[in-house]
Protein backbone atom coordinates (compact mmCIF):
# COMPACT_ATOMS: atom_id res chain seq x y z
CA UNK A 1 0.00 0.00 0.00
CA UNK A 2 0.94 3.50 -1.13
CA UNK A 3 0.35 6.91 1.10
CA UNK A 4 0.54 9.96 -0.18
CA UNK A 5 0.68 12.10 2.71
CA UNK A 6 0.87 15.05 0.75
CA UNK A 7 -2.41 14.07 -1.23
CA UNK A 8 -3.56 12.68 1.72
CA UNK A 9 -4.28 9.67 0.01
CA UNK A 10 -4.23 5.87 -0.43
CA UNK A 11 -3.91 3.67 -3.14
CA UNK A 12 -3.00 -0.34 -2.98
CA UNK A 13 0.05 -1.41 -4.49
CA UNK A 14 0.03 -5.05 -4.49
CA UNK A 15 -2.02 -7.66 -3.70
CA UNK A 16 -1.55 -11.60 -3.03
CA UNK A 17 -4.16 -14.01 -3.94
CA UNK A 18 -4.39 -18.15 -4.88
CA UNK A 19 -0.61 -17.63 -4.59
CA UNK A 20 -0.17 -15.60 -7.23
CA UNK A 21 1.29 -11.94 -6.92
CA UNK A 22 -0.66 -8.87 -8.63
CA UNK A 23 0.39 -5.84 -8.97
CA UNK A 24 -2.35 -3.10 -9.39
CA UNK A 25 -2.78 -1.69 -12.60
CA UNK A 26 -5.27 0.78 -12.49
CA UNK A 27 -7.62 1.89 -9.46
CA UNK A 28 -11.05 2.40 -11.41
CA UNK A 29 -12.72 3.94 -8.38
CA UNK A 30 -11.64 4.68 -4.61
CA UNK A 31 -14.68 5.16 -2.71
CA UNK A 32 -15.60 5.57 0.98
CA UNK A 33 -18.68 4.38 3.48
CA UNK A 34 -20.11 4.68 6.93
CA UNK A 35 -20.99 0.88 8.57
CA UNK A 36 -22.50 2.49 11.62
CA UNK A 37 -19.41 4.99 13.37
CA UNK A 38 -16.87 2.40 10.84
CA UNK A 39 -15.18 3.91 7.87
CA UNK A 40 -14.59 1.32 4.91
CA UNK A 41 -12.65 2.53 2.02
CA UNK A 42 -13.75 0.55 -0.96
CA UNK A 43 -11.04 0.15 -3.86
CA UNK A 44 -11.94 -0.83 -7.34
CA UNK A 45 -8.62 -2.28 -9.18
CA UNK A 46 -7.56 -3.70 -11.82
CA UNK A 47 -4.52 -6.57 -12.40
CA UNK A 48 -3.27 -8.94 -15.10
CA UNK A 49 -7.45 -8.96 -16.83
CA UNK A 50 -8.64 -9.60 -13.46
CA UNK A 51 -10.60 -7.40 -11.24
CA UNK A 52 -10.82 -7.16 -7.20
CA UNK A 53 -12.85 -5.00 -4.66
CA UNK A 54 -10.80 -4.61 -1.55
CA UNK A 55 -12.08 -3.28 1.43
CA UNK A 56 -9.63 -1.30 4.41
CA UNK A 57 -11.63 -1.14 7.42
CA UNK A 58 -10.21 1.91 9.28
CA UNK A 59 -11.37 0.27 12.57
CA UNK A 60 -8.83 -2.53 12.52
CA UNK A 61 -6.63 -1.81 9.30
CA UNK A 62 -7.83 -4.98 8.10
CA UNK A 63 -7.97 -6.02 4.43
CA UNK A 64 -10.60 -7.83 2.84
CA UNK A 65 -11.04 -9.33 -0.51
CA UNK A 66 -14.79 -8.88 -1.13
CA UNK A 67 -14.82 -9.53 -4.93
CA UNK A 68 -12.64 -11.23 -8.18
CA UNK A 69 -14.00 -11.34 -11.25
CA UNK A 70 -12.88 -11.75 -14.60
CA UNK A 71 -15.34 -9.50 -16.41
CA UNK A 72 -17.07 -11.93 -18.46
CA UNK A 73 -20.66 -12.72 -18.14
CA UNK A 74 -21.54 -16.04 -16.06
CA UNK B 1 -44.88 36.59 -11.45
CA UNK B 2 -43.81 39.43 -14.03
CA UNK B 3 -43.90 36.62 -17.01
CA UNK B 4 -48.24 36.56 -16.03
CA UNK B 5 -48.82 39.65 -18.54
CA UNK B 6 -46.37 38.20 -21.46
CA UNK B 7 -47.68 35.40 -23.89
CA UNK B 8 -44.04 35.16 -25.42
CA UNK B 9 -41.19 32.97 -25.13
CA UNK B 10 -38.92 34.54 -22.03
CA UNK B 11 -36.32 36.71 -23.09
CA UNK B 12 -33.87 36.40 -20.31
CA UNK B 13 -30.56 34.80 -20.94
CA UNK B 14 -30.58 31.10 -19.68
CA UNK B 15 -29.35 30.71 -16.42
CA UNK B 16 -30.63 27.39 -15.52
CA UNK B 17 -29.05 23.69 -16.08
CA UNK B 18 -29.12 20.07 -15.57
CA UNK B 19 -26.57 17.66 -15.21
CA UNK B 20 -27.48 13.94 -15.95
CA UNK B 21 -24.95 11.16 -15.59
CA UNK B 22 -25.54 8.42 -18.43
CA UNK B 23 -26.79 4.98 -17.30
CA UNK B 24 -25.99 6.32 -14.02
CA UNK B 25 -25.80 2.59 -12.06
CA UNK B 26 -24.26 1.20 -15.34
CA UNK B 27 -21.66 3.74 -16.04
CA UNK B 28 -20.61 3.56 -12.58
CA UNK B 29 -20.01 0.10 -12.34
CA UNK B 30 -18.03 0.29 -15.39
CA UNK B 31 -15.83 3.09 -14.21
CA UNK B 32 -15.02 0.59 -10.94
CA UNK B 33 -14.26 -2.37 -13.26
CA UNK B 34 -12.44 -1.39 -16.39
CA UNK B 35 -13.07 -4.56 -17.26
CA UNK B 36 -16.95 -4.14 -17.98
CA UNK B 37 -15.69 -1.10 -20.06
CA UNK B 38 -17.37 -1.65 -23.59
CA UNK B 39 -19.17 -4.26 -23.32
CA UNK B 40 -23.02 -4.93 -22.47
CA UNK B 41 -24.05 -3.94 -18.64
CA UNK B 42 -27.09 -4.20 -16.58
CA UNK B 43 -27.75 -3.03 -12.86
CA UNK B 44 -30.99 -5.16 -11.88
CA UNK B 45 -33.15 -5.53 -8.74
CA UNK B 46 -31.36 -9.16 -8.83
CA UNK B 47 -30.02 -11.62 -11.01
CA UNK B 48 -32.42 -13.50 -11.45
CA UNK B 49 -34.86 -13.31 -15.06
CA UNK B 50 -37.49 -11.55 -13.31
CA UNK B 51 -35.27 -9.14 -11.83
CA UNK B 52 -36.37 -5.69 -13.18
CA UNK B 53 -33.21 -3.34 -15.01
CA UNK B 54 -32.71 -0.54 -13.29
CA UNK B 55 -29.90 0.82 -15.64
CA UNK B 56 -28.24 -0.41 -18.76
CA UNK B 57 -25.15 0.41 -20.34
CA UNK B 58 -25.11 2.82 -23.48
CA UNK B 59 -23.57 -0.28 -25.49
CA UNK B 60 -26.57 -2.49 -24.35
CA UNK B 61 -28.97 1.00 -24.47
CA UNK B 62 -27.93 0.66 -28.39
CA UNK B 63 -28.97 -3.28 -28.61
CA UNK B 64 -32.45 -1.52 -27.47
CA UNK B 65 -32.63 -3.13 -24.08
CA UNK B 66 -34.29 -0.28 -21.74
CA UNK B 67 -34.73 0.41 -18.36
CA UNK B 68 -37.80 -1.03 -16.27
CA UNK B 69 -37.37 -4.44 -18.77
CA UNK B 70 -37.04 -8.33 -16.91
CA UNK B 71 -33.52 -9.63 -17.54
CA UNK B 72 -34.77 -12.47 -19.24
CA UNK B 73 -36.18 -10.00 -21.71
CA UNK B 74 -32.88 -8.86 -22.19
CA UNK B 75 -30.89 -12.02 -22.56
CA UNK B 76 -33.19 -12.85 -25.50
CA UNK B 77 -31.43 -9.89 -27.28
CA UNK B 78 -28.09 -9.98 -25.78
CA UNK B 79 -27.24 -13.62 -24.39
CA UNK B 80 -23.62 -12.47 -23.23
CA UNK B 81 -25.14 -9.54 -20.99
CA UNK B 82 -23.34 -8.85 -17.79
CA UNK B 83 -25.90 -8.59 -15.09
CA UNK B 84 -25.09 -6.66 -11.69
CA UNK B 85 -27.25 -5.62 -8.39
CA UNK B 86 -26.73 -2.36 -7.26
CA UNK B 87 -23.96 -1.49 -4.98
CA UNK B 88 -25.84 1.53 -3.34
CA UNK B 89 -22.91 2.98 -1.51
CA UNK B 90 -21.00 3.39 -4.63
CA UNK B 91 -23.39 5.42 -6.38
CA UNK B 92 -24.35 7.50 -2.92
CA UNK B 93 -20.42 8.29 -3.32
CA UNK B 94 -20.57 9.51 -6.93
CA UNK B 95 -23.89 11.73 -5.97
CA UNK B 96 -22.21 13.57 -2.70
CA UNK B 97 -18.94 13.49 -5.43
CA UNK B 98 -20.80 15.23 -7.97
CA UNK B 99 -22.67 17.50 -6.05
CA UNK B 100 -19.63 19.00 -4.56
CA UNK B 101 -17.86 19.87 -8.24
CA UNK B 102 -21.64 21.43 -9.09
CA UNK B 103 -21.06 23.67 -6.03
CA UNK B 104 -17.94 24.94 -6.77
CA UNK B 105 -19.90 26.38 -9.69
CA UNK B 106 -23.12 28.07 -7.63
CA UNK B 107 -24.44 27.67 -4.59
CA UNK B 108 -28.11 26.93 -5.37
CA UNK B 109 -27.57 22.92 -6.66
CA UNK B 110 -30.97 20.75 -6.11
CA UNK B 111 -30.85 17.44 -5.88
CA UNK B 112 -33.04 15.96 -8.15
CA UNK B 113 -32.55 12.53 -7.86
CA UNK B 114 -29.29 9.98 -7.47
CA UNK B 115 -28.29 11.09 -11.08
CA UNK B 116 -29.74 14.17 -12.08
CA UNK B 117 -29.04 17.94 -10.21
CA UNK B 118 -30.57 21.13 -10.87
CA UNK B 119 -28.39 24.35 -10.62
CA UNK B 120 -29.67 27.81 -11.06
CA UNK B 121 -27.09 30.48 -12.00
CA UNK B 122 -29.41 33.38 -11.14
CA UNK B 123 -27.26 36.20 -10.75
CA UNK B 124 -23.66 34.72 -11.31
CA UNK B 125 -21.86 36.16 -14.42
CA UNK B 126 -20.61 33.19 -15.96
CA UNK B 127 -20.83 31.94 -19.48
CA UNK B 128 -23.10 28.72 -19.28
CA UNK B 129 -21.72 26.47 -21.87
CA UNK B 130 -18.24 27.10 -20.93
CA UNK B 131 -18.75 26.07 -17.06
CA UNK B 132 -20.67 22.86 -18.56
CA UNK B 133 -17.26 22.32 -20.50
CA UNK B 134 -15.90 22.64 -17.25
CA UNK B 135 -17.81 20.55 -15.06
CA UNK B 136 -17.54 17.85 -17.82
CA UNK B 137 -13.81 18.46 -17.31
CA UNK B 138 -14.26 18.30 -13.29
CA UNK B 139 -15.95 14.91 -13.29
CA UNK B 140 -13.66 12.99 -15.71
CA UNK B 141 -10.61 14.07 -13.49
CA UNK B 142 -12.26 13.65 -9.85
CA UNK B 143 -15.20 11.35 -10.19
CA UNK B 144 -13.49 9.00 -13.40
CA UNK B 145 -12.73 8.56 -17.10
CA UNK B 146 -15.46 6.74 -18.13
CA UNK B 147 -18.27 8.32 -15.97
CA UNK B 148 -20.27 10.71 -18.73
CA UNK B 149 -23.07 13.33 -18.19
CA UNK B 150 -26.06 15.31 -20.17
CA UNK B 151 -26.17 18.56 -19.67
CA UNK B 152 -28.88 20.85 -20.97
CA UNK B 153 -29.28 23.89 -20.57
CA UNK B 154 -31.98 26.30 -20.49
CA UNK B 155 -34.37 29.62 -19.25
CA UNK B 156 -36.35 27.04 -16.61
CA UNK B 157 -35.45 23.42 -15.01
CA UNK B 158 -38.17 22.38 -17.67
CA UNK B 159 -36.26 23.24 -20.63
CA UNK B 160 -32.91 22.31 -19.34
CA UNK B 161 -34.28 19.12 -18.33
CA UNK B 162 -35.27 18.76 -22.36
CA UNK B 163 -32.07 19.37 -23.09
CA UNK B 164 -30.13 17.34 -21.39
CA UNK B 165 -31.92 14.48 -23.10
CA UNK B 166 -31.87 15.58 -26.51
CA UNK B 167 -27.78 14.62 -27.00
CA UNK B 168 -27.04 11.30 -24.84
CA UNK B 169 -24.45 10.49 -23.96
CA UNK B 170 -22.18 13.14 -22.95
CA UNK B 171 -24.44 15.76 -24.83
CA UNK B 172 -24.38 19.77 -23.89
CA UNK B 173 -27.41 21.63 -25.30
CA UNK B 174 -29.13 24.78 -25.01
CA UNK B 175 -32.35 25.71 -25.17
CA UNK B 176 -32.97 29.39 -25.49
CA UNK B 177 -35.19 32.50 -27.26
CA UNK B 178 -33.34 32.11 -30.79
CA UNK B 179 -33.69 27.78 -31.16
CA UNK B 180 -36.95 26.82 -28.69
CA UNK B 181 -39.13 27.39 -32.09
CA UNK B 182 -36.41 24.43 -34.15
CA UNK B 183 -35.92 22.70 -31.36
CA UNK B 184 -39.71 22.17 -30.39
CA UNK B 185 -40.10 21.19 -33.95
CA UNK B 186 -37.73 18.53 -33.96
CA UNK B 187 -39.43 16.83 -30.75
CA UNK B 188 -42.48 14.51 -30.00
CA UNK B 189 -45.05 15.56 -27.31
CA UNK B 190 -43.53 12.47 -25.11
CA UNK B 191 -40.20 14.35 -25.38
CA UNK B 192 -41.66 16.57 -23.06
CA UNK B 193 -40.89 15.69 -19.27
CA UNK B 194 -43.81 14.96 -17.83
CA UNK B 195 -46.14 14.15 -20.54
CA UNK B 196 -46.65 10.26 -20.47
CA UNK B 197 -48.94 8.53 -23.13
CA UNK B 198 -51.76 9.36 -21.65
CA UNK B 199 -51.76 13.01 -21.85
CA UNK B 200 -49.89 12.79 -25.15
CA UNK B 201 -53.76 10.88 -26.34
CA UNK B 202 -55.51 13.28 -24.77
CA UNK B 203 -54.00 16.33 -26.51
CA UNK B 204 -53.62 14.71 -29.35
CA UNK B 205 -57.38 13.91 -29.55
CA UNK B 206 -57.58 18.12 -28.97
CA UNK B 207 -55.67 18.73 -31.96
CA UNK B 208 -52.29 19.52 -30.09
CA UNK B 209 -49.93 16.77 -32.21
CA UNK B 210 -46.56 17.95 -30.87
CA UNK B 211 -44.43 20.30 -29.16
CA UNK B 212 -44.67 23.25 -31.68
CA UNK B 213 -48.74 22.84 -31.81
CA UNK B 214 -48.57 22.95 -27.92
CA UNK B 215 -46.26 26.20 -27.91
CA UNK B 216 -48.84 27.87 -30.10
CA UNK B 217 -51.93 27.00 -27.79
CA UNK B 218 -53.66 29.52 -26.35
CA UNK B 219 -54.12 29.42 -22.26
CA UNK B 220 -57.94 28.97 -22.62
CA UNK B 221 -57.68 26.17 -24.63
CA UNK B 222 -55.29 23.96 -22.69
CA UNK B 223 -57.31 24.94 -19.39
CA UNK B 224 -60.16 23.49 -21.39
CA UNK B 225 -58.28 20.20 -22.04
CA UNK B 226 -56.65 20.26 -18.53
CA UNK B 227 -59.47 21.47 -16.90
CA UNK B 228 -56.90 21.86 -13.77
CA UNK B 229 -53.96 24.22 -13.02
CA UNK B 230 -51.85 22.04 -14.78
CA UNK B 231 -52.88 23.97 -18.00
CA UNK B 232 -51.19 27.32 -16.54
CA UNK B 233 -48.34 25.07 -15.42
CA UNK B 234 -47.76 23.59 -19.05
CA UNK B 235 -48.17 27.40 -20.99
CA UNK B 236 -45.14 28.91 -18.82
CA UNK B 237 -42.95 25.88 -18.62
CA UNK B 238 -43.00 26.14 -22.75
CA UNK B 239 -42.51 29.42 -22.71
CA UNK B 240 -39.40 29.14 -20.56
CA UNK B 241 -40.66 30.79 -17.09
CA UNK B 242 -39.75 29.36 -13.69
CA UNK B 243 -42.56 27.62 -12.09
CA UNK B 244 -40.77 24.24 -11.20
CA UNK B 245 -37.91 25.24 -9.12
CA UNK B 246 -39.92 25.04 -5.72
CA UNK B 247 -38.22 22.35 -4.04
CA UNK B 248 -40.89 20.56 -2.25
CA UNK B 249 -40.75 21.44 1.69
CA UNK B 250 -42.92 18.60 3.14
CA UNK B 251 -43.56 15.56 0.70
CA UNK B 252 -47.07 13.89 1.65
CA UNK B 253 -46.44 10.73 1.91
CA UNK B 254 -43.36 8.30 1.66
CA UNK B 255 -43.55 4.84 0.07
CA UNK B 256 -40.75 1.95 -0.12
CA UNK B 257 -40.99 -0.77 -2.81
CA UNK B 258 -39.36 -4.09 -2.97
CA UNK B 259 -38.86 -6.90 -5.41
CA UNK B 260 -37.75 -9.87 -3.81
CA UNK B 261 -35.58 -12.60 -5.59
CA UNK B 262 -36.16 -15.11 -3.20
CA UNK B 263 -40.29 -14.79 -2.62
CA UNK B 264 -41.46 -14.77 1.09
CA UNK B 265 -42.94 -17.69 1.75
CA UNK B 266 -44.56 -17.10 5.07
CA UNK B 267 -45.72 -14.39 7.63
CA UNK B 268 -42.37 -14.20 9.24
CA UNK B 269 -40.45 -13.76 5.66
CA UNK B 270 -43.17 -10.93 5.04
CA UNK B 271 -42.35 -9.09 8.01
CA UNK B 272 -38.93 -8.79 8.08
CA UNK B 273 -39.10 -7.47 4.36
CA UNK B 274 -42.04 -5.22 5.66
CA UNK B 275 -39.84 -4.06 8.93
CA UNK B 276 -36.76 -2.55 6.68
CA UNK B 277 -39.31 -0.95 4.37
CA UNK B 278 -40.78 0.94 7.60
CA UNK B 279 -37.39 1.51 8.74
CA UNK B 280 -37.16 3.21 4.92
CA UNK B 281 -40.21 5.23 5.05
CA UNK B 282 -39.79 5.91 8.99
CA UNK B 283 -36.52 7.30 8.10
CA UNK B 284 -37.26 9.90 5.44
CA UNK B 285 -40.56 11.30 7.25
CA UNK B 286 -37.92 11.47 10.37
CA UNK B 287 -35.40 13.85 8.35
CA UNK B 288 -38.53 15.77 6.93
CA UNK B 289 -38.91 16.35 11.13
CA UNK B 290 -42.81 14.65 10.65
CA UNK B 291 -44.06 11.67 11.25
CA UNK B 292 -47.23 9.88 10.07
CA UNK B 293 -50.52 9.06 11.03
CA UNK B 294 -51.20 6.46 8.03
CA UNK B 295 -49.97 3.38 6.71
CA UNK B 296 -50.60 1.26 3.83
CA UNK B 297 -49.20 -2.29 3.03
CA UNK B 298 -49.22 -4.02 0.15
CA UNK B 299 -47.55 -7.73 -0.76
CA UNK B 300 -48.44 -9.58 -3.83
CA UNK B 301 -47.12 -12.72 -6.00
CA UNK B 302 -48.45 -15.00 -8.48
CA UNK B 303 -52.18 -15.42 -7.47
CA UNK B 304 -51.34 -14.06 -3.84
CA UNK B 305 -52.12 -10.31 -2.51
CA UNK B 306 -51.71 -9.16 0.68
CA UNK B 307 -52.52 -5.52 1.92
CA UNK B 308 -54.33 -3.19 4.29
CA UNK B 309 -54.33 -0.20 5.96
CA UNK B 310 -54.43 1.67 8.76
CA UNK B 311 -55.14 5.25 9.73
CA UNK B 312 -54.22 5.80 13.62
CA UNK B 313 -55.33 8.61 15.90
CA UNK B 314 -52.13 8.56 17.30
CA UNK B 315 -48.52 9.93 15.24
CA UNK B 316 -46.03 7.12 14.48
CA UNK B 317 -42.70 8.82 14.76
CA UNK B 318 -40.61 5.99 13.63
CA UNK B 319 -39.69 2.77 11.48
CA UNK B 320 -40.43 0.67 14.58
CA UNK B 321 -43.50 1.88 15.62
CA UNK B 322 -44.93 1.79 12.09
CA UNK B 323 -44.12 -1.76 12.20
CA UNK B 324 -45.37 -2.27 15.41
CA UNK B 325 -48.81 -1.44 14.04
CA UNK B 326 -48.45 -3.44 10.97
CA UNK B 327 -47.12 -6.84 12.21
CA UNK B 328 -50.34 -7.85 13.96
CA UNK B 329 -52.00 -7.62 11.27
CA UNK B 330 -50.15 -9.53 8.23
CA UNK B 331 -51.57 -13.26 8.42
CA UNK B 332 -50.36 -16.71 7.96
CA UNK B 333 -50.37 -16.96 4.10
CA UNK B 334 -49.73 -19.98 1.41
CA UNK B 335 -47.82 -18.47 -1.82
CA UNK B 336 -44.76 -16.77 -2.84
CA UNK B 337 -45.27 -12.92 -2.39
CA UNK B 338 -42.42 -11.61 -5.24
CA UNK B 339 -42.82 -7.45 -3.87
CA UNK B 340 -43.46 -5.73 -1.16
CA UNK B 341 -44.39 -2.18 -0.79
CA UNK B 342 -45.08 0.50 2.25
CA UNK B 343 -46.95 3.95 2.31
CA UNK B 344 -47.02 6.32 4.70
CA UNK B 345 -49.25 9.09 4.40
CA UNK B 346 -51.13 11.81 6.47
CA UNK B 347 -47.87 13.29 8.01
CA UNK B 348 -47.79 15.41 10.68
CA UNK B 349 -45.24 17.79 12.52
CA UNK B 350 -43.74 15.72 15.17
CA UNK B 351 -45.11 18.37 17.73
CA UNK B 352 -47.23 15.80 19.45
CA UNK B 353 -48.86 16.22 22.57
CA UNK B 354 -47.12 14.87 25.55
CA UNK B 355 -48.52 11.16 25.91
CA UNK B 356 -50.32 10.26 28.66
CA UNK B 357 -49.51 6.51 29.15
CA UNK B 358 -46.06 6.11 29.95
CA UNK B 359 -45.58 3.25 28.65
CA UNK B 360 -45.95 4.16 25.04
CA UNK B 361 -43.40 6.80 25.86
CA UNK B 362 -40.66 4.51 26.68
CA UNK B 363 -41.12 2.57 23.94
CA UNK B 364 -40.72 5.88 22.03
CA UNK B 365 -37.18 6.42 23.72
CA UNK B 366 -36.04 2.87 23.70
CA UNK B 367 -36.66 2.58 19.20
CA UNK B 368 -34.66 6.11 19.27
CA UNK B 369 -31.83 4.80 21.33
CA UNK B 370 -32.13 1.38 18.97
CA UNK B 371 -31.87 3.85 16.30
CA UNK B 372 -29.39 5.57 17.88
CA UNK B 373 -27.41 2.14 18.22
CA UNK B 374 -27.98 1.14 14.81
CA UNK B 375 -26.63 4.81 13.19
CA UNK B 376 -23.37 3.90 15.74
CA UNK B 377 -22.74 0.32 14.72
CA UNK B 378 -24.51 -0.21 11.80
CA UNK B 379 -28.11 -1.22 10.28
CA UNK B 380 -29.44 -4.22 11.75
CA UNK B 381 -27.35 -4.14 14.52
CA UNK B 382 -30.29 -3.77 16.88
CA UNK B 383 -34.31 -5.42 15.37
CA UNK B 384 -36.89 -6.71 16.65
CA UNK B 385 -37.21 -10.65 17.81
CA UNK B 386 -40.18 -11.31 15.61
CA UNK B 387 -37.80 -10.90 12.31
CA UNK B 388 -35.15 -12.55 14.61
CA UNK B 389 -35.30 -16.11 12.22
CA UNK B 390 -35.16 -14.51 8.91
CA UNK B 391 -32.22 -12.87 6.67
CA UNK B 392 -32.38 -9.17 6.17
CA UNK B 393 -33.31 -7.85 2.63
CA UNK B 394 -29.97 -5.83 0.84
CA UNK B 395 -29.91 -1.83 0.99
CA UNK B 396 -31.91 -0.12 -1.91
CA UNK B 397 -31.98 3.20 -3.83
CA UNK B 398 -35.74 3.58 -4.93
CA UNK B 399 -36.09 5.89 -8.10
CA UNK B 400 -36.01 9.74 -7.48
CA UNK B 401 -34.58 8.75 -3.87
CA UNK B 402 -31.03 9.33 -2.65
CA UNK B 403 -31.30 7.64 0.56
Amino acid sequence: MDFNHYQNKIKPIQIQWNNRDFRIEQVGMHHQFHQGKRLLHVFSVMSKGMFFKLVLDTENLFWKLEEVSDGLPE
Amino acid sequence: MDYLSKSGFNQKKPEKMLVDINSCFATIEQQANPLLRGKEVVVAAYDGGGGCILAASKEAKKLGIKTGWHIQEAKNICPNLIVLTPDTEKYRFINKGLKKILLEFSPKVQTKSIDEFAIDFKNIDIDLKKAALKIKEKIKNELGEWTTVSIGIGPNIFLAKVASNMQKPDGLVEINQDNFEEIYKKLKLTDLHGIGNKSAYKLEINGIKNPTDFYNCSQQQLRSIFKSVCADYWYWRLRGYEIDNKEQEFKKSFSAIFSLKNPAKNRQELAAIFYQLCLKVGKRCSRQKMGARGVMWWGGGKNINIKGKIHNQEILINGWEIFQKIYPKIPEFNGEIKKAVIAIYDLQTKAWQENIFKEKEKFRKETEVAEEINRKFGEGTIFPGTILTVKRIPDFIGFGQIG
